[in-house]
């Protein structure tokens, strides 16, 4: 009895340390008020007890295998999809691992030798010291594009399930999610403007698929992950975004990359939304090490990919829902060294 | 049995090294999207994009990091960080 007073008890006093800064929706609420003004930004909601809309789950109600408008929805302009290069004639891309590298690039690998890295690296794997919670897939940047006319206050939650853990986000996540405003393409949180949802993750193997991807060296694996988002109607803006950060960032070497959809990346990390959308687009692309080079230490994915991915899976549409908003997310994983 | 609770305490608190924080900047001209960094030595744990006003969080294991903010129009913060309590809050004030 004693013993289960004091669990308690320690439960309780690390409950109260860590309540405040959970409970908090608003970081503006942490900054003095006058230091606030003086950044020009609005004051912040405090000690209010704030209404935030539910959540349910974002399901899918089919997932498009087929080529069809309503799948494709806008497509880039200058459309280039590696499988179609064998119907059509082949364009010759241009390089695009010299591509007019954005400022921060520039700045950061003068100043960070170990910058075009896509993690603290370990020959071919994230470094698990940096990056805590339990399993061995560290999903880095998934970019949340949010699309069409809502209005007033939503919620779209990330629930980290099966012993998946946050990392990073912005803005803060927190354990309730994202509470936005939409304007425009503009996602407007406790005053300030995103153009997406950032998030980074750490998952267990066991929950994605091992048996759909390709293989190869970092030009041709980055070529066809530009290629799946093209097919996948990704928008022009949100490939750019890729675009820019993995054309630095992506790793040298050979790696198997097995893509994963909505269906596996839910048991993970599932989407709770205030609304539901009808339609989304998600992929992260789980890169492995090949054996040449690099110790395996995956048991989930010991084995080279057996077929082919389709970027139709990666599509979803809710047939129940009649509105215009859709999601997007893209993401890139690698694993950690250690379980 | 205690120490199994005091492990599991322990355990707890050093687990959650939160790191919270908001990009602020009194200079009109430093309203612009941030790089944010947080390096350690010479390799990058995190980079990220945060807006004037944006806000960000890390679970960052107890170690030494930097924080490194900047934009396109030379506004910068940059500060040496320690992560050793439960729940970290800083401002970051950015300056031209």
């Amino acid at each position: 009895m004693k013993f289960l007073v004091l669990f308690l008890l320690a439960l309780s006093i690390n409950a109260s340390m860590m309540a405040p800064n959970q409970r908090m929706q608003d970081p503006r609420c942490m900054v003095p008020a006058s230091a606030l003004a003086a950044s020009s930004m609005p004051a912040g909601l405090c000690n209010q007890n704030q209404q935030i809309p539910t959540v349910t789950p974002i399901y899918g109600g089919a997932s498009c295998l087929a080529m069809t408008p309503q799948c494709l929805g806008q497509t880039r302009s200058n459309y280039d999809c590696i499988h179609c290069n064998q119907l059509n004639n082949p364009r010759i891309l241009p390089n695009q691992f010299n591509p007019q590298t954005s400022w921060y690039h520039r700045y950061a690998q003068m100043r960070w030798p170990q910058y075009n890295r896509p993690a603290v690296w370990n020959n071919g794997y994230a470094d698990h010291n940096f990056y805590p919670g339990s399993g061995n897939v560290a999903v880095g940047k998934p970019n949340v594009y949010i699309h069409g006319n809502l209005i007033g206050k939503q919620r779209l939650q990330v629930k980290m399930k099966n012993r998946s853990h946050l990392l990073a986000a912005s803005p803060i996540h927190g354990t309730d999610g994202w509470v936005f405003e939409k304007s425009g393409e503009i996602l407007s949180v406790t005053g300030a403007s995103y153009n997406y949802f950032y998030y980074d993750y750490k998952a267990h193997e066991n929950y994605l698929q091992n048996k759909s991807g390709f293989c190869g060296k970092k030009d041709y694996l980055y070529d066809r992950m530009i290629s799946i988002l093209k097919e996948m109607s990704f928008k022009e803006r949100e490939i750019k975004d890729f675009e820019d950060y993995w054309s630095v960032k992506y790793p040298g070497g050979s790696f198997c990359v097995y893509p994963q959809t909505h269906a596996e990346l839910q048991k993970l990390a599932q989407w709770n939304g205030s609304f539901m959308p009808s339609s989304f687009r998600r992929v992260v692309f789980v890169s492995v090490p090949k054996k040449e080079g690099h110790k395996i230490i995956s048991s989930h994915f010991k084995n080279e990919p057996s077929e082919d991915w389709n970027p139709q899976k990666g599509i979803y549409r809710v047939p129940a829902s009649k509105n215009d908003i859709s999601i997007h997310e893209w993401g890139v994983a690698f694993l950690t060294d250690k379980k | 049995m205690r120490v199994l609770l005091l492990a599991i305490l322990f355990f707890q608190i050093s687990y959650a090294s939160n790191l919270k924080g908001i990009i602020l900047s009194k200079d009109k001209k430093c309203r612009e999207i941030f790089q944010l960094y947080v390096t350690h030595g010479k390799s990058v744990v995190y980079q990220l994009e945060v807006p004037h006003g944006g806000s960000f969080e890390f679970d960052l294991p107890k170690n030494k990091y930097r924080l490194t903010a900047v934009n396109k129009s030379g506004c910068s913060y940059e500060a040496d960080l320690v992560i050793t309590e439960n729940q970290t809050f800083k401002e970051v004030w950015v300056k031209k």
